[in-house]
C-alpha cells in the first residue's frame, strides 16, 4: 500500500507523461494526484478526512489481528523503498496490499514525507515481529495465519520472525540444540497430522462435509441433529448393556424354548417375550456372587441415563440459545440478512437457486413488514379471523378424531390381548402402531393443505403455526397412548410392563417402516411423477422441519419405552443409521432443498427446545410416575412383590445407610432448598441480562452521538480549511515540494528530538517497542504545538481549543467518552490556519481537545483492546484516558 | 506419483503450514486441485517457486466457485493482481481464509472486501445494490432494491455517514450467528 503511495509520486513525476493509458482502474485517480495535492487536500476535504479518520479509528479499535493488519499493510515501503517497478506493477501491488482502508492515504493526508513513512513503517514492522517472536509457538503460528495480508507478506513476516529467533540461540548453538529443534519440529508435524486424523475418524465426517458443501447449512442442521441423537442413543445403550443386560445374562442365561418365526421382529412377542429385550426378562434377585442388586441397578441406570440426557440437551440448548438467540437481537429489518446471509458453502446449482429464491422471499417479506400495509377493513379482518378459527377448529377436530380412534383401537387391542393369544392376535397388534404412524403421516399433510386458505402475511408465522400443530398432534396421541398404557393395561395384563414394552417396540418399528415408505413412495415416486409428467413442476422439497419432528417423535418413544424395554435404543440406533443414508440419497438425488424461510441457527435452537420441552420433560414425568406411583406386576420383572418400584431403593437405603437418606430421598426440605437456590441463581442471571441490555442500549446511543460529534467536528474543520488550510506536520520539509509561506522556527529543538530517537537504528527491539508508545526520558515532551505557536505567532487549532477554560468535571459523559481510543482525534494533527482567526470553539470540541493534549506524534495504533471490553460499562464522568473501546 | 518431497521442500511445507490453516495433507490436496485446473501450466516441482498464475477463467470454473454469484469478487479480492488471476499462494490463501478454522475477524474482513465492489473501503449504496442483485438474481424491482438498500444502511450505519464502514460491518456480523459457518467453502 505504501508502495501504492510512492507510486503516486513516482507516477506523477516520471512515468505519467509517458504512459497515460495505464491510469485506469481503482487507483488511477490517486496516481494522477500531484504532490501538492497530497499535501494540500483538495476541496472535498471532508470526505477524505472522514475516510482517513475512519480508518484510523477502525485501526485503533481492532484487536490483535487487525492491528497487525495495519502494521503489515504498511510494511512494504519500508522493506524495499527504491525498487524500480513500473506503475502498473505498483498499482497491482497496491490493490492487493492496500488492505486496511486508506492507511496510506491517512499518512499522506497527514503530510508525512516518504522517509518518515518508511521509518514509521519499519518501526511498526519491527514491533510486530518482536511481538510475534515473544509469543509461544502455537499462538505465533495462529497470529501469522490470521494476518489479513497476502500470502507473500505472511511468508516474509514469518521469515523475519524466524530470523529474529535465531540470534537468541546462536550464542551457544550446539549439536544438542539443533537436535532438540529438529525433534520439536518433527513432533510439531506429527501432532498436526494426528489432529488431522482425529477429524477423519469421527463418524460420517466426510458425508457431513459433503452434505454441508452441497446444500445449505440448514440441511446440515438436520443431519447434525440426527448424528447427535444417534450418539445419545449409543451412550444409552452402552449404559443399559453394561449395568442391566450383561449382569442379567451372566446371572441367569435365558432359556427360551419358543422357536423364532420372523414375525417377532415386527411384533416383539413370542421369541422376545421373555428375553432381555423387555422388562419381563429381568429378575429382581440379587446376584449371589458379588451381591449385585438388580432392582437398584435397573432404577439407577434409568435415572442416570435420563439425567445425562437432560444435561446434554440443556447444554446444547443453552449453547445454541446463547449463540443464536441472545446474540441475535430483534431488529426491524435485519440488515445482516442481506450482507451476511449468503452461504458460500453451497455448491449445488439447484441449492443455490433455491437459496436465492429463499432470500428473495425473505427480503420481500421484510419489505412487506416494513411498509405500512393498508389497514384491512373490518369485514376483511373478520373474514380472516373466521378463517383462522375455522382452520384451527378443523385441526382440533382432526386431532380429536385421531386420538379417539387410537384410544378405541387400543382398548380393543387390549381385549384381544386378554382373550386370545396366538399368531393372529399378534398380527392384530400391528394395527395400532400402523394407525398411529398413518395418522402422523397424513394429518400434517392435511394441515398443510388447510393452511393454504389461511392468509398469513408472514411466512414465518405460518411455519411456526404448522410446527405447533404438528407437535400438538404427535404429543396428544402419545398422551392418549400413555394414558392407555399406564391406566388400562396394568389392571388387565399380568406382566403388563412387557406388554407395554412390546407396544412401544411395535410403534418404533412401524414409525421406521413408514419413514422408509415415505422416502420411497412419497419422495422418490413423487419426484419421478413430477419431473417426468409435469416438466414445469419441481421435485418435492426436503422439508427439514417435518423430518426433524419425526426424529423427535421417535426419540420420545424411546424415552417413554426405556423403562419397559431397556434395549429399545438398539432399534433407534439401527433406524437412525439407515435413515441417515436414506435421507442423504434423498436430498442429493431426489429432493429439492426447501425454500422456506427460517435460518439454520434459529431452527437448531427450536429443534433442541422441542426435544427438551414436550418430549424429554414429559418422558421424565412419565418415568417418575411409573417409579413412584405404579404397582409393578406381581410375577415378572425385577420389582415383583413390591408396592412401587421405588420401594426397592428405600428398603436398600434403610438396610445400609442410617440417617441422611430420609433427608435426601423423602425430605421436602432439601427439595425446597435446592429449588430455591436454583431460583435465586435464575433471578440473579436474569438481573445480569437486564443490566447488560441497559448497557448495550446506552452504548448504542453513545455511538450515534459520537457520529454526530464527528460530523460536527468535520464541519468545523472544513470551515477552517476553507480559508487557507495547510495540513501537515510541523517539522516536515519534503524535497521538491513547495514550502509554505510561513516556516517553523528552526530554533525550537523539540520536534526533531523524539523522532530521531525513536527510529534510531541503534536501539534494540524491546526498546523500540517500548519507545514507540511513550517518549523516553531523554526526549523532550512533545508540546510542540504550543512552542511552535508561540514562536510563530500562529495558533494551531488544537492549541486554540486547548486554551478554552473547560474543566473535565464539567464535561458531559457523552463528550468525555468521545475521547475514547476508538474515536478519531484531530489533536493528532496540527492544522495551521494562515489568517489568524481561530474558530470559536464549541463545547464538545473543547472538551474533546483538552482531553487529548499533549498530542501523540503519529496516528499510532492503539494497544490491543480486550475482546470482552464491551461488557464493562463506562462510568460517566470518569477520567478521560485510554479506555477500551466497547465492542458492541 | 506425486511424492511430497518432489513438489515442495519441507521448509516450504512448513511455511505453508504456518501461514495457512491447513495441514500438510490438505496443502498437497489443494496443490493437486490447483494443478488439475491446468496440468500443462502448473509444474510438478514447486521447490524453485516458479512464477505461475492461473487466469480467472480457470479459477472461476472450479466446482466450488462456478455457481457462486460472488466468484469474480472472491477471485479479485484474493488475487495479488486484483484481477482474479491467482498463483498457488493466492489460491491457498483464499481457501485458508474460507476454511472453518479461520477466525471471525479475518473472515469478516474479507467478506467486507468482497462486498465492497468499488474498492473504496466502504460499502455504499451502489455496492449494496450490486450485492442485492446478485443475491436475488435481479428479481427485485428498482424501487424495492432502493428501499432495501436504504433500510440496510439506515439500520447498520452506526455513525450516520450514509455508508457502511468495516466497523459497522463487523458489528452487523455479531448479529448474524451463522456467519462463521456460511462464509466457508468446504474443499
Amino acid at each position: 500500500m505504501s508502495r501504492g503511495w510512492s507510486t503516486h509520486r513516482r507516477g506523477s513525476m516520471e512515468e505519467m507523461p509517458n504512459r497515460p493509458g495505464q491510469n485506469d482502474g481503482g487507483q488511477s485517480n490517486a496516481s494522477s494526484t500531484s504532490v501538492e495535492e497530497i499535501y494540500l487536500p483538495p476541496q472535498p476535504v471532508s470526505s477524505r478526512w472522514q475516510q482517513s479518520k475512519a480508518s484510523v479509528s477502525s485501526a485503533a479499535s481492532l484487536d490483535l489481528t487487525r492491528r497487525y493488519t495495519l502494521d503489515m499493510s504498511t510494511t512494504r515501503l519500508g522493506e524495499q523503498p527504491g525498487e524500480g517497478r513500473t506503475i502498473s506493477e505498483y498499482k497491482q501491488h497496491a490493490r492487493r496490499s492496500c488492505l486496511l482502508p486508506r492507511s496510506c492515504a491517512v499518512l499522506c493526508n497527514l503530510g508525512l514525507s516518504e522517509p518518515e513513512i518508511e521509518t514509521e513503517i519499519e518501526n511498526d514492522t519491527a514491533e510486530l515481529v518482536w511481538d510475534l517472536v515473544r509469543m509461544p509457538r502455537g499462538m505465533r503460528a495462529q497470529a501469522i495465519r490470521s494476518l489479513a495480508v497476502s500470502f507473500e507478506e505472511k511468508r516474509n513476516i514469518r521469515l523475519r520472525v524466524l530470523e529474529a529467533r535465531l540470534p537468541k540461540d546462536s550464542v551457544k548453538r550446539t549439536c544438542c540444540t539443533d537436535c532438540c529443534e529438529q525433534v520439536s519440529l518433527s513432533f510439531h508435524r506429527f501432532w498436526m497430522d494426528v489432529t488431522a486424523c482425529r477429524g477423519h475418524l469421527a463418524l460420517w465426517h466426510g458425508a457431513l462435509k459433503e452434505i454441508g458443501g452441497r446444500f445449505r447449512t440448514a440441511v446440515l442442521t438436520y443431519f447434525r441433529f440426527l448424528k447427535w441423537l444417534l450418539m445419545l442413543n449409543v451412550g444409552l445403550l452402552l449404559l443399559n448393556l453394561s449395568f442391566i443386560t450383561v449382569p442379567e445374562i451372566v446371572h441367569m442365561p435365558n432359556t427360551i424354548n419358543t422357536t423364532f418365526k420372523g414375525l417377532e421382529l415386527l411384533t416383539g412377542t413370542g421369541y422376545f417375550d421373555q428375553s432381555v429385550m423387555f422388562y419381563g426378562g429381568y429378575s429382581g434377585e440379587v446376584i449371589k456372587r458379588g451381591s449385585y442388586h438388580m432392582q437398584l441397578a435397573y432404577l439407577f441406570t434409568m435415572f442416570a441415563y435420563m439425567m445425562l440426557c437432560g444435561i446434554s440437551i440443556v447444554y446444547r440448548l443453552g449453547n445454541s440459545v446463547w449463540r443464536n438467540v441472545i446474540a441475535h437481537s430483534p431488529t426491524t429489518f435485519g440488515a445482516w440478512r442481506l450482507l451476511c446471509s449468503w452461504d458460500f458453502s453451497i455448491l449445488n446449482e439447484k441449492a443455490i437457486q433455491s437459496f436465492q429464491k429463499k432470500l428473495f422471499v425473505q427480503i420481500k417479506e421484510s419489505l412487506s413488514d416494513c411498509t405500512e400495509r393498508p389497514e384491512p377493513t373490518p369485514s376483511d379482518r373478520l373474514k380472516r379471523i373466521c378463517l383462522r378459527v375455522a382452520v384451527w377448529l378443523l385441526y382440533v377436530g382432526l386431532a380429536f378424531v385421531s386420538c379417539t380412534g387410537v384410544y378405541v383401537l387400543s382398548t380393543y387391542n387390549l381385549q384381544v390381548a386378554v382373550h386370545a393369544r396366538g399368531l393372529k392376535s399378534e398380527a392384530f397388534f400391528l394395527l395400532l402402531p400402523m394407525l398411529v404412524s398413518f395418522i402422523n403421516l397424513v394429518v400434517p399433510l392435511l394441515c398443510a393443505l388447510f393452511s393454504r386458505i389461511e392468509q398469513y402475511h408472514n411466512l414465518r408465522v405460518q411455519m411456526y403455526a404448522a410446527l405447533v400443530r404438528d407437535v400438538l398432534l404427535k404429543m396428544s396421541m402419545l398422551g392418549v397412548l400413555c394414558y392407555y398404557w399406564l391406566t388400562d393395561v396394568p389392571s388387565a395384563i399380568p406382566c403388563w410392563e412387557s406388554f407395554v414394552g412390546q407396544d412401544v417396540y411395535r410403534m418404533a418399528i412401524a414409525d421406521f417402516l413408514f419413514s422408509v415408505l415415505r422416502c420411497v413412495f412419497g419422495e422418490y415416486l413423487c419426484s419421478l411423477i413430477r419431473t417426468k409428467c409435469f416438466k414445469s413442476l419441481r421435485p418435492p422439497e426436503f422439508d427439514i422441519t417435518r423430518n426433524v419432528l419425526d426424529l423427535i417423535h421417535a426419540q420420545t418413544l424411546v424415552w417413554i419405552g426405556l423403562y419397559f424395554s431397556p434395549l429399545l435404543p438398539i432399534v433407534q440406533i439401527v433406524k437412525l443409521f439407515i435413515l441417515f443414508y436414506m435421507k442423504k440419497v434423498s436430498i442429493s438425488l431426489i429432493c429439492w432443498p426447501s425454500t422456506r424461510p427460517g435460518h439454520a441457527a434459529e431452527m437448531k435452537t427450536a429443534f433442541v427446545a422441542l426435544l427438551f420441552f414436550p418430549s424429554y420433560i414429559s418422558s421424565l414425568l412419565i418415568m417418575g410416575y411409573i417409579v413412584w406411583r405404579l404397582k409393578p406386576s406381581a410375577h415378572c420383572g425385577p420389582f415383583q412383590g413390591l408396592d412401587v418400584p421405588m420401594d426397592g431403593v428405600s428398603s436398600w437405603l434403610e438396610s445400609t445407610v442410617i440417617s441422611p437418606h430420609k433427608l435426601v430421598i423423602q425430605g421436602k426440605l432439601l427439595l425446597l432448598l435446592l429449588s430455591s437456590i436454583i431460583l435465586i441463581i435464575l433471578c440473579f442471571l436474569w438481573q445480569v441480562v437486564q443490566d447488560r441490555k441497559c448497557v448495550i442500549s446506552a452504548l448504542r446511543e453513545q455511538i450515534v452521538s459520537e457520529g454526530k460529534d464527528k460530523a460536527f467536528l468535520l464541519d468545523k474543520l472544513c470551515g477552517m480549511q476553507a480559508g487557507r488550510p495547510q495540513v501537515r506536520f510541523l517539522d516536515e520539509e519534503v524535497p521538491g515540494v513547495r514550502k509554505p509561506a510561513y516556516k517553523l522556527p528552526q530554533s525550537t529543538p523539540g520536534p526533531r528530538g523524539p523522532r530521531k530517537g525513536r527510529v534510531g537504528p541503534t536501539r534494540s527491539a524491546p526498546e523500540l517497542t517500548r519507545g514507540a508508545s511513550q517518549p523516553t526520558p531523554a526526549d523532550p515532551p512533545p508540546h510542540r504545538s504550543d512552542q511552535a505557536v508561540r514562536a510563530d505567532g500562529r495558533s494551531p487549532v488544537s492549541a486554540s481549543r486547548a486554551e478554552s477554560p473547560r474543566t473535565s468535571a464539567a464535561r458531559s459523559p457523552r463528550t468525555s467518552m468521545a475521547g475514547s481510543p476508538g474515536v478519531p482525534r484531530c489533536s493528532r494533527v496540527e492544522c495551521w490556519v494562515e489568517d489568524e482567526k481561530p474558530a470559536p470553539p464549541s463545547a464538545p470540541q473543547l472538551a474533546w481537545a483538552s482531553a487529548h493534549s499533549p498530542p501523540p506524534r503519529f496516528p499510532r495504533l492503539e494497544p490491543i483492546t480486550p475482546r470482552g471490553a464491551g461488557a464493562t460499562a463506562p462510568k460517566p464522568g470518569a477520567a478521560p484516558g485510554r479506555k477500551p473501546r466497547p465492542k458492541l | 506419483m506425486g511424492n511430497k518431497q518432489t513438489i515442495f521442500t519441507p521448509q516450504q511445507l512448513d511455511a505453508y503450514q504456518d501461514c495457512t490453516f491447513f495441514t500438510r495433507k490438505e496443502i498437497l490436496r489443494l496443490y493437486h486441485r490447483y494443478r488439475d485446473l491446468a496440468p500443462q501450466l502448473v509444474p510438478l516441482d514447486y521447490t524453485s517457486r516458479p512464477d505461475v498464475k492461473l487466469p480467472y477463467e480457470l479459477i472461476g470454473s472450479m466446482p466450488e466457485l462456478k455457481d457462486n454469484p460472488f466468484r469474480q469478487r472472491i477471485a479479485e479480492v484474493f488475487s495479488e493482481d486484483g484481477e482474479g488471476n491467482m498463483t498457488l499462494d493466492d489460491f491457498l490463501d483464499m481457501f485458508s481464509v474460507l476454511s472453518e478454522m479461520a477466525p471471525r475477524d479475518l473472515k469478516a474482513y474479507y467478506a467486507f472486501k468482497i462486498y465492497d465492489f468499488n474498492n473504496d473501503d466502504f460499502i455504499c449504496k451502489s455496492d449494496l445494490e450490486k450485492t442485492l442483485n446478485k443475491l436475488t438474481r435481479n428479481e427485485l424491482t428498482e424501487d424495492e432494491v432502493r428501499m432495501v438498500c436504504e433500510k440496510v444502511i439506515d439500520e447498520a450505519d452506526l455513525d450516520n455517514d450514509g455508508r457502511l464502514s468495516l466497523e459497522d460491518f463487523q458489528h452487523m456480523i455479531v448479529r448474524a450467528p451463522e456467519f462463521l459457518s456460511t462464509f466457508h467453502i468446504r474443499i
